[in-house]
């Protein structure tokens, strides 16, 4: 018997095709793979891919639950999946999802991760020794007395894993279980899964899109898309070819890229194994490098003309001034203390810092609907308590996480309408600025669609184009990039550039430091409560120890670009700042721009 | 914007509490057994009661609102409605206006919505209005003279203390005093050289 566990595979998928009842497509299209005891894979690709059907293949959720035309076969050890009970299946297949409180079943930790042995009807001490194991797997001793409820995001996210832990899976699936955390917590939590290794044989199936961080510690990847799988193979070859993932709105480990895109420039030659983390990057560059790099010069040690913009500020008109703000919740958090800082108009500024830094609560303070505890909020130099939502609302346009929430007009033309209709704007003016904002946002000819039926880029541009009929002076978008793929960021993140452009005040809140680099001109870190670092972007990604204080990392290029500082390299926000610098240290500064805009291309 | 608030809420709330308070307090001297002290309403009397015959009691027009206790009844109801009025409204313009206007509202409900004949006896007709006026100014007069606690007294007697340069007032933007860097909040450090913001003078 145990002669044939060794030698059969432990999950087999073999001609796989599924679509959904009343469907026409197929969202499975001829998955065929195969994966082992101890296997740690990570499976990627864009939003909508079918990452997470082909996981409710496996975990029996289809058929047993969401139903539609299965074809080929979905096999554990040698059963199929339709073959079995759900019941059956969950004792070989356990799932983490990405918001850990809607697993949750019960009030304490204990109870939490003894609840599905338990739910076997397993004897007392076979329980034990499973809340023993999972309990240590997922390091979570320091816990075990506390109220689930009361735990951060990361701890809970924890506790979700230990619970599926303790059914001693064969498969461990977790699908996205780090996308509702900040960064802290997400790193505990990576930190969990990469333990895992050493305590169980189980094979582990994560869906992640923080490759920097987990592509280290997986043995294959899988790259899906529209159905299929495109690639798979080891992360060191799967990276090597950035622009198939490019293509398809997936973007590969930074470091990976760097290196592919410097060897296309001429920069390094040779053979030598793709880097997947900015700390190898950085390491191969230097012994690649070292005997070819000349000194990068000193004057481009810094950037004068961004310190000077930012100090040059002060001339403009301050939009928002925060003075001495506290604010204490009826619970007795004190989540503001005596923050202190004005934005000027025109800035476009990225508020960063871990959950409970005080970034809602400052932003909810802005839009008039917390009152301070102490101090005052001014818009436009008028306090934001003396003025009507209408009022407000004209001024600052908040831009949701989630663009659905925004949408429930039945056409776009109305969604665009809704907000200037509700402060008194009727016939030209307000054809007028919904045409404006249909255009802006390339919504022309989508004015009588659903908007619910639209994609999800184009539900985001109508949410914003609702926004822009207000034509608003502030916009602040809240972690904008959550739940999206890097393709549709970087689109609703250039469209948020070009409104500054145009004169319109950016805030974008957000736990994504490649984006606050890429976009943001300045920079708050809040940290409980206070401001840490206020400054113009590249000043506050160079100060390491700083963010440090409060565990926030710098971006992945600056981190390459850190680990060379030797060279004289300065920080670098952005990958083209990285290579430019590196080319045209080795190859000379006649290395044109048009050169490198190729590689980019 | 605020201040129109506050005459509709001062207004609405006194049109629409008073009857209710009324009631309220027949109710409490039925149920209390009060009557047994010599404590008795005669609001009620087995028929439902109608609002427009509260408004009349509350306007002191009908003659057995003057017997017993059913006048004190009603002048505590002025009193206490705009007692509670005058501590959620905070604006004595508005508090006052809201006095008159609900009385006049009052007589205009009874005698154009209910064409009632309504008798009004000068001055025991509007002891209701002097009564809540007197009220309403020594409420007012009480909350002005009251020293409150701020916000960092409440947080020193829940035993939170916090650094000094949490408690002071930064002034911006800011000049970094090691290498006098404009900075454009009250942040910890300076972005230019790193100094610790609250160990120097800035």
């Amino acid at each position: 018997m145990e002669n044939k566990s060794d030698s059969e595979p432990l999950l087999e998928i073999k001609d796989l095709w599924f679509r959904f009842h009343g469907s026409k497509e197929y969202v499975l299209k001829n998955i065929n793979l195969t994966f082992q005891r101890g296997e740690f894979v990570l499976l990627i690709g864009p939003s909508g891919c079918g990452k997470t059907t082909l996981i409710n293949t496996i975990n029996g959720i289809i058929p047993h639950v969401i139903q539609g035309l299965r074809k080929g076969s979905v096999k554990i050890l040698g059963k199929d999946v339709r073959n079995m009970k759900l019941a059956e299946v969950s004792t070989h297949v356990a799932t983490v999802f990405q918001d850990p409180e809607t697993q949750f079943f019960t009030l304490s930790v204990i109870d939490e991760v003894v609840f599905g042995p338990e739910n076997l009807k397993l004897p007392l001490d076979e329980i034990e020794r499973r809340f023993k194991f999972a309990v240590k797997a997922t390091g979570i001793e320091d816990l075990l007395d506390k109220d689930v409820m009361s735990l951060s995001g990361g701890q809970k996210q924890r506790v979700a894993i230990a619970s599926a832990m303790a059914m001693m899976p064969d498969i461990l699936i977790l699908d996205e279980p780090t996308t509702n955390l900040d960064p802290k917590g997400a790193m505990e939590v990576l930190r969990t899964i990469a333990n895992l290794r050493k305590e169980t044989n189980a094979l582990i199936i994560l869906i992640e899109h923080r490759l920097e961080e987990v592509t280290k510690y997986v043995d294959r990847v899988l790259v899906m898309n529209n159905g299929e799988i495109l690639v798979e193979g080891d992360p060191r070859k799967v990276f090597r070819n950035p622009e198939l993932l490019y293509r398809i709105g997936i973007r590969p480990p930074w470091a990976a890229e760097a290196i592919v895109k410097l060897k296309k420039l001429g920069v390094i030659d040779g053979d030598f194994d793709i880097p997947l983390t900015p700390e190898e990057a950085a390491n191969l560059i230097k012994k690649l490098l070292s005997d070819r790099i000349k000194r990068i010069g000193k004057e481009q040690l810094v950037f004068p003309q961004e310190e000077k913009e930012y100090e040059d500020i002060i001339n403009k008109e301050p939009v928002i001034e925060i003075r001495d703000l506290w604010h204490r919740y009826p619970d007795g958090t004190i989540a503001l203390k005596g923050v202190n800082l004005k934005i000027h108009q025109g800035e476009f500024v990225g508020i960063i810092g871990q959950n409970g830094a005080g970034k809602t609560t400052l932003l909810l303070h802005i839009l008039g609907i917390l009152r301070p505890s102490y101090g005052e909020v001014r818009v436009f130099g008028k306090n934001v308590l003396n003025m009507s939502v209408g009022e407000l609302s004209q001024r600052i346009g908040l831009i949701f996480q989630n663009p659905d929430l925004m949408l429930f007009q039945n056409t776009v033309w109305s969604e665009i309408a809704f907000g200037p209709r509700n402060i008194g704007i009727k016939g030209k003016e307000l054809e007028q600025r919904v045409r404006e904002s249909l255009e802006m946002m390339r919504l022309v000819g989508f004015e009588k669609r659903h908007p619910r039926a639209l994609s999800r880029g184009q539900r985001h541009r109508v949410a914003v184009a609702s926004v822009l009929s207000m034509r608003p002076k502030i916009i602040i978008a809240d972690e904008p990039t959550t739940g999206q793929d890097f393709g549709a960021s970087k689109k609703y993140l250039e469209l948020l550039r070009e409104l500054n452009k145009a004169g319109t005040t950016i805030i974008v809140v957000s736990h994504d430091m490649d984006l606050i680099a890429r976009y943001t001109k300045r920079v708050i870190v809040l940290k409980q409560g206070r401001v840490l670092i206020d400054g113009p972007t590249r000043a506050i990604f160079s100060r390491e120890e700083i963010l440090n204080e409060t565990h926030l990392k710098p971006p992945y290029v600056t981190r390459i670009g850190n680990g060379l500082k030797e060279f004289g390299l300065p920080t670098v926000l952005t990958l083209e700042e990285l290579i430019s610098f590196l080319a045209s240290a080795v190859l000379g500064p006649e290395i044109t721009e048009l050169k490198i805009r190729e590689v980019f291309r | 914007m605020s201040s129109y608030s506050d005459y509709l809420k001062a207004l609405w709330m006194g049109f629409i509490s008073l009857p209710v308070i009324l009631v309220i307090i027949q109710f409490l001297s039925t149920q209390l057994g009060l009557s047994r002290f010599g404590i008795f309403i005669t609001l009620y009397k087995g028929t439902p009661l109608t609002i427009n015959y509260i408004v009349r009691w509350l306007l002191l027009s009908e003659s057995e609102a003057f017997r017993g206790f059913n006048f004190w009844a009603i002048i505590l109801t002025w009193c206490v409605g705009w007692l509670f009025i005058t501590d959620w409204v905070r604006n004595i313009k508005a508090t006052t206006l809201g006095i008159f206007l609900t009385y006049v509202l009052y007589v205009i409900y009874v005698t154009l919505y209910h064409r009632y004949p309504l008798k009004l006896v000068f001055p025991s007709s509007f002891t209701p209005i002097i009564a809540s006026l007197i009220v309403m100014i020594l409420a007012y007069t009480y909350r002005r003279t009251r020293k409150t606690k701020s916000f960092f007294d409440k947080l020193r007697e829940a035993g939170i203390e916090f650094p000094d340069i949490y408690l002071k007032l930064v002034e911006i933007p800011q000049k970094c005093g090691h290498c006098g860097a404009l900075i454009l909040s009250n942040s910890e450090y300076c972005w230019k050289c790193g100094e610790k913001l609250g160990k120097i003078n800035v």
